[in-house]
């Protein structure tokens, strides 16, 4: 039963968004609740909307977030960029501030919006379906060692898990996950790691069990993607969904298999973020401050 | 270990989650601020005449759409909540199903067990009765020796008193021959 509250925990987790918008009348701000398993890109309708009163040109050219001048990636979930951009720095107000862009889209950084609706302005969304879509065929090739469950999935049971994702709809997504994931048997598992600090993204082929069979922990993991952090000792942390997963890196009964079916994210990938050393007591104290004074 | 990750996923949302009722606060009146300007943007009082002479009905409809959106929010906020309790119920009756079969099994077991029990204890049945016979047997011919046994006790006395009184006799009557030799 712990399992499902776990689920329903990590489908429900949120975070607090503050978006500014330097405007020619001054900064706008924009109060977003957005879900860590969603994406950016899918409020990027509503801010337009919002911020387009006060600049034209925000309605008209392609947008992008900013977190201490650096462009957010709109292609990865909102939890795996809030663990990788504030997690390290977060202080007790917990307040996430970017800045929404409209001029000089960073194309060398983050990928472009190509599409455009009939009105002319820019299809945020039609860019983001095919971004999710291209990593659910590289998550079931992982997975199943194909992508022909995606590709043969029908188009109303396709939009239909678009429009899941997109309203953030469990029931619906559920019901074509069912259909992508016919069983739990899988080949390896679909693990992406960040190390904050660092633009290098670790993708490897996991296998769930080792050729003893025994399910496979996190530790053996990291220690095998990320050897001079954790190979010889703890001198990383990692986050997954934003929680600190020190204490189950070795653990037996957690394989990450287990870590994959309770934390992945809508892609299906499992993302885990490495915090280093320096600065984790400071996080430590922060955090315990904030939850106790709230 | 499910546990400890609910705890921390829980103190994971007393942090990122501080606050959250001024962002929904926000969310609401950003939507009535855009339906408000929506309004305030019609040339005329709503519905509004196009050059066409239609009425305008793209503020109402904005507006409308908002409301819907803002609807549809918490129905998809029900629909989750509805599905985690399905998922739930889906795993208690999962689980309830697992232990009837488990105790199915168990009955299955036990009913084997009796059976085998019935029959042992038929069998046992039997030997008791073969028992009983042949201790019945055993008390009659018992009964018959004892029969037999006082018979020949019978018999050993009266023929210990014959054997007495001949002895009696042929010693009285040796008694009488030396007398007379005497």
């Amino acid at each position: 039963m712990q399992s499902i509250e776990v689920k329903e925990s990590v489908w429900n987790g949120l975070v607090n968004v503050r978006i500014v918008f330097r405007s020619a009348g001054g900064p706008v701000q924009y109060l977003a609740r957005v879900y860590r398993q969603s994406y950016f890109a899918v409020e990027f309708a509503a801010l337009v909307e919002y911020f387009g009163r006060h600049d034209k040109a925000v309605a008209t050219q392609p947008v992008w977030l900013e977190y201490e001048s650096v462009p957010i990636k709109w292609n990865l979930p909102v939890g795996v960029l809030h663990d990788y951009l504030h997690l390290p720095v977060r202080t007790t107000s917990a307040v996430w501030t970017l800045t929404l862009r409209c001029d000089q889209y960073p194309r060398d950084h983050i990928i472009p919006f190509i599409y455009t609706t009939g009105s002319g302005t820019v299809d945020y969304a039609r860019s983001l379906q095919e971004t999710v879509v291209n990593l659910l065929k590289q998550s079931s090739f992982v997975l199943n060692g194909n992508a022909k469950v995606i590709m043969a999935l029908g188009e109303a049971d396709s939009n239909a898990w678009w429009h899941a994702i997109v309203a953030h709809n469990l029931y619906q997504y559920e019901r074509v996950a069912r259909i992508v994931m016919p069983s739990l048997k899988f080949q390896r598992v679909p693990v992406k790691v960040y190390v904050c600090g660092s633009t290098e993204v670790i993708q490897a082929p996991i296998y769930p069990t080792s050729a003893s069979g025994a399910a496979v922990s996190l530790g053996a993991v990291l220690s095998e993607v990320l050897p001079s952090l954790f190979a010889q000792g703890t001198f990383a942390r990692p986050y997954i969904q934003g929680l600190d997963m020190t204490a189950w890196v070795n653990n037996p009964d957690c394989g990450i298999l287990d870590l994959w079916k309770a934390f992945k994210h809508l892609d299906n990938f499992l993302y885990i973020t490495v915090l280093v050393a320096s600065g984790l007591a400071e996080i430590d104290s922060r955090d315990k401050q904030s939850i106790s004074g709230s | 270990m499910w546990n400890d990750i609910l705890q921390s996923l829980n103190e994971r949302d007393i942090l990122e989650k501080k606050d959250s009722e001024y962002y929904a606060a926000f969310a609401q009146l950003a939507q009535q601020l855009q339906a408000v300007g929506l309004e305030s943007t019609s040339p005329s009082p709503s519905p509004s005449l196009t050059t066409s002479g239609e009425y305008n009905r793209e503020p109402d409809l904005a507006k409308e759409n908002h409301q819907l959106k803002a609807e549809i929010t918490k129905l998809i906020e029900g629909i989750n909540e509805k599905t985690i309790a399905a998922e739930k119920a889906e795993l208690r009756a999962s689980q309830a199903a697992k232990a009837k079969t488990s105790l199915e099994k168990q009955i299955d077991k036990l009913n084997t067990k009796i059976e085998t029990l019935t029959a042992q204890l038929k069998e046992k049945d039997r030997s008791i009765e073969i028992i009983n016979d042949e201790a019945l047997l055993n008390q009659i011919q018992s009964n018959v020796l004892k029969d037999e046994i006082e018979k020949v006790r019978h018999e050993n006395e009266s023929l210990i008193k014959r054997w007495m009184a001949k002895v009696r006799e042929d010693a009285e009557r040796l008694n009488e021959e030396n007398a007379k030799a005497g």
